[in-house]
């Protein structure tokens, strides 16, 4: 393991306040889920449902995005394909400087830090106004989410307080309520006068060529309404073939998402306004090239839920910033690892005691732990691992596969046990934490 | 180069197998009033519920809400049902601010959802997106015959060419230490009128 | 019926006592039980780890040890779920593919076994003692074994069942993740046992060995006094 991620995680489990902040923004999102905890037999059809909506229309992506980018141009919505985050970049800059722009109004998407957008407009002097409350708190703090649908959610109301007394002279108050306030008059000004609106999707549909767009704030809604153009960002795996389709994939995203029944607003937009425009960036950036990894392509199946990180034991303690990229918990681990794949990225899928919880709680039944512990194959039998990790396993083997050799070292480590005083043994990496056990005097063996 | 691009992607999804879609089930079957059932969701999400008969009684029950015709911002639909000669104003020609200085925004649903307590606008050329959202409290008028069981029900009559919004209660965000806070960025509260009514 | 007593390393050589209770609780219900002889592993570290050709070596092995068995019963969730659900994923030679499908739906945890084979809803323990139980992630997401081991203890009357928070929770054993990631793990451990003392149980137990001894082993460095036994030793008791 890389001393990086090992000072991250240690910064992170050993912060009281971090591990209090996780352990309440994880645990209610779980409890919350009541179609999964009231009536599971229903949970499970409506996820089998989703799971071959995905599969086929992953199947069929190419035919799907070419019907969504007809219907798009025949409704007056521009259509632009990047390969990468470069091209995509630039090419929305490109709109903006058109219209000679410098500011616009930001609504939340994974996709755009993925793209590392915001640094890239800031740095070609573009104004840029983050306005979901979670997404406006880490812009202020300058800080990257550590959550997929909430990402200030390290934050503690204090921390944010804090935060906003220094930034904006506000009082210091805990009540979110006053914290939100000051939020929603401070960035109503943005709304009213901004020029272009940026956002991600969260599923475009194929027959009727709609950008389907979720969220609880309204900040979205007024973000794509007011501004003249709109610059939708969305991954080309984020197709679904119709309007029928749509029902399930947005009672299941609601409900893994935040718990709630259905989502506070829903547009689904398939016109340009007159006077106005509306632009939509089909986005690869590596997704390609997960699409042909016939063991790993089910991660494009993803609808970014964020139910995999709510129940994952490891993503609790450790927090989003530990697994170093845009996408953390068990989704995270292995797009990390798979999709970025920087040196040190193929350790993340081994930061995981493969419990399942993931695999259980994801609505598109994507086989996360498997796939985990499939990408830990991969990097295996890359040879990538440790000298004494594939010696120490080549030891472990022999001696599980040759009985007398079994025995004469259970009872050499039997008699060295005499040795030592004390009802414990000491075992490295094991016992800084917990006491480990002695051997039993006597094995059983018949 | 735009075009390059999308080349380069479309010829990278080729699959030899490929599943076909499933028959969708839709797995919600409501079995009680719908007026009953849109009610209660409706309230479990934070909306405000009013009744009322017919549209003869509409802004007597307007008033009961609290609502002030003189800063409320109505859509043309709401128009011709509100007996008010004094707002003639057409929301469209209004700026962004100039809207977002009217306390009340006044509009009326093409359909209610009774198993989310949501509301759907269609939104035609002519229409305007800003009542429902840029307003501090968002007043939907919403007829008895209008209702339905389920958003699938309702997505298989429509067509999606026009833009759509659902909108299920007063805004809200839980981005502060997962604490719900109603009234973010969107109206602060939300007040339907149920209107008996079955005509419209 | 002839039992397989399947009895993992970490059982083997540590808890000798637990290997009894099991066999105690099969011959109590009429079986033979019979212990192959040179048992040693099933190879879940270095499955785990990602060392595809050792564990297959591993398997051939134990294979070859239960090769003629009508029905093998194992003390550990994680264990039998290894040989039940996961040798099929390997590339074994032809001779160990062979025996693996012959034995296929003859592996059982021992809990499982008990309720879903025997279908027993009790046994006369004689057990006493407040105790809260662990829900290993093996038994409950590969095996499906949620309430019944609960119900198990509920209906030894000397038992007072404390059903403790987080019970569903990982306790951050996952093998060879105890020690490459071992500060991260002992801080899941570590809330585990906080949630074990608040349930205020005298007694934790659960049906896999591993996380037993791992949650032992952090109760123990806390200083906790609350004992952690298998849920054999439990259901054996007075038999």
């Amino acid at each position: 393991m890389s001393d990086a991620l090992k000072n991250r995680i240690h910064e992170a489990v050993t912060n009281p306040q971090l591990q209090k902040n996780y352990y309440k923004a994880t645990s209610s999102a779980v409890e919350k889920n009541e179609i999964r905890s009231k009536t599971p037999e229903l949970f499970e059809q409506f996820r089998t449902q989703a799971q071959h909506i995905r599969k086929h229309t992953l199947d069929h992506l190419e035919t799907y995005l070419e019907q969504a980018e007809n219907k798009f141009i025949s409704h007056g919505i521009k259509v632009h394909w990047a390969v990468d985050a470069k091209s995509a970049n630039s090419q929305a800059l490109k709109i903006l400087q058109k219209r000679g722009i410098k500011s616009l109004v930001k609504a939340k998407s994974m996709l755009t830090e993925e793209l590392e957008v915001n640094d890239f407009l800031i740095a070609n002097g573009i104004e840029i106004n983050e306005t979901d409350l979670g997404e406006f708190i880490i812009q202020v703090a300058g800080e990257k989410p550590s959550h997929i649908t909430a990402p200030a959610i390290h934050k503690s109301a204090g921390e944010i307080a804090r935060l906003f007394e220094e930034h904006f002279n506000l009082p210091y108050t805990e009540d979110e309520h006053i914290l939100t306030e000051f939020a929603r008059n401070y960035l109503r000004e943005k709304f009213l006068t901004a020029e272009v609106g940026i956002s991600g999707a969260n599923f475009i549909l194929a027959d009727s060529g709609t950008i389907v767009l979720v969220e609880n704030e309204g900040n979205i809604r007024l973000s794509t309404i007011l501004p003249k153009v709109h610059i939708v960002f969305v991954g080309i795996e984020k197709m679904l073939p119709n309007k029928e389709s749509l029902g399930t994939m947005l009672e299941l995203l609601s409900y893994s998402a935040t718990g709630q029944k259905f989502p506070g607003y829903v547009s689904l937009i398939s016109n340009a306004e007159p006077e106005r425009e509306l632009h939509v960036i089909f986005v690869d950036n590596g997704r390609t090239a997960l699409y042909k990894d016939s063991e790993m392509q089910e991660l494009l199946h993803c609808i970014r839920c964020g139910a995999c990180l709510n129940s994952c034991p490891v993503y609790q303690h450790v927090g989003g910033h530990t697994y170093g990229w845009t996408y953390p918990g068990p989704i995270g681990a292995l797009l990390t690892a798979t999709m970025r794949r920087e040196p040190g990225d193929e350790q993340l899928p081994f930061m995981s005691s493969l419990c399942g919880a993931c695999t259980a709680a994801c609505p598109v039944k994507i086989p996360l732990h498997h796939l985990l512990l499939k990408s830990r194959h991969r990097t295996q039998s890359k040879r990538i691992k440790s000298l004494s990790w594939n010696l120490g396993m080549k030891g472990f083997s022999f001696i599980s596969t040759h009985p007398k050799w079994y025995r004469m070292l259970m009872l050499k480590a039997r008699l060295l046990q005499k040795l030592i005083p004390g009802k414990f043994l000491w075992i490295p990496l094991w016992s800084k934490y917990k006491k480990f056990p002695k051997l039993a005097k006597k094995a059983f063996r018949k | 180069m735009m075009n390059l691009n999308k080349k380069q992607i479309l010829n990278k999804l080729k699959r030899p197998a490929k599943s076909d879609l499933p028959e969708l089930i839709n797995f919600r079957e409501l079995e009680n009033d719908l007026l009953d059932i849109f009610k209660i969701e409706a309230e479990r999400i934070q909306c405000d519920i009013y009744k009322c008969n017919n549209i003869n009684e509409l802004t007597s029950t307007l008033e009961q809400a609290g609502v002030n015709l003189e800063e409320s911002i109505i859509s043309e639909s709401a128009h011709r049902l509100i007996k008010n000669d004094n707002n003639t104003v057409y929301s469209t020609k209004l700026s962004h601010s100039e809207l977002a200085a009217y306390k009340y925004g006044i509009t009326v649903p093409d359909y209610a959802i009774a198993y989310t307590g949501s509301l759907i606008e269609i939104n035609t050329i002519k229409g305007d997106r800003r009542l429902s959202v840029l307003p501090e409290i968002h007043i939907a008028i919403v007829f008895k015959n209008k209702l339905v069981a389920t958003l699938t029900d309702c997505l298989m009559k429509m067509t999606l060419d026009s833009n759509y919004t659902i909108i299920s209660g007063p805004s809200r965000t839980a981005d502060i230490e997962k604490r719900i806070v109603i009234g973010a960025h969107g109206p602060k509260q939300l007040k339907i009128i149920l209107v008996g009514e079955e005509k419209y | 019926m002839k039992i397989h007593l399947f009895t993992p390393c970490i059982v083997q050589e540590f808890y000798p006592e637990t290997a009894e209770a099991t066999r105690k609780i099969l011959e109590y219900l009429g079986h033979e039980v019979y212990v192959p002889k040179n048992q040693t592993c099933c190879g879940q570290p270095a499955y785990n780890s990602g060392y595809t050709q050792e564990t297959i070596e591993i398997a051939s092995y134990w294979l070859d040890r239960f090769s003629d068995a009508d029905c093998i019963v194992g003390p550990s969730g994680s264990c039998i779920s290894m040989v039940k659900n996961h040798y099929g994923n390997l590339d074994l030679p032809d001779s160990a593919k062979t025996i693996h499908q012959t034995l296929s739906g003859k592996y059982f945890e021992l809990v499982e076994f008990l309720v879903q084979h025997e279908k027993i809803t009790s046994l006369p323990s004689t057990f006493k003692g407040k105790v809260s139980y662990h829900q290993s992630c093996h038994l409950a997401n590969e095996m499906g074994i949620i309430d019944e081991p609960r119900d198990l203890l509920k209906s030894i009357p000397g038992i007072e069942y404390i059903e403790m928070k987080d019970a569903d929770r990982c306790c951050g054993f996952g093998g060879t993740f105890s020690v490459k990631f071992s500060e991260l793990s002992a801080t899941m451990t570590r809330f585990k046992a906080e949630r074990i003392i608040e349930s205020g149980a005298e007694f934790l137990t659960g049906g896999d060995i591993s996380c037993l001894m791992n949650i032992d082993g952090m109760l123990k460095k806390m200083g906790a006094s609350v004992k952690v036994l298998h849920i054999a030793d439990i259901l054996a008791e007075g038999l």
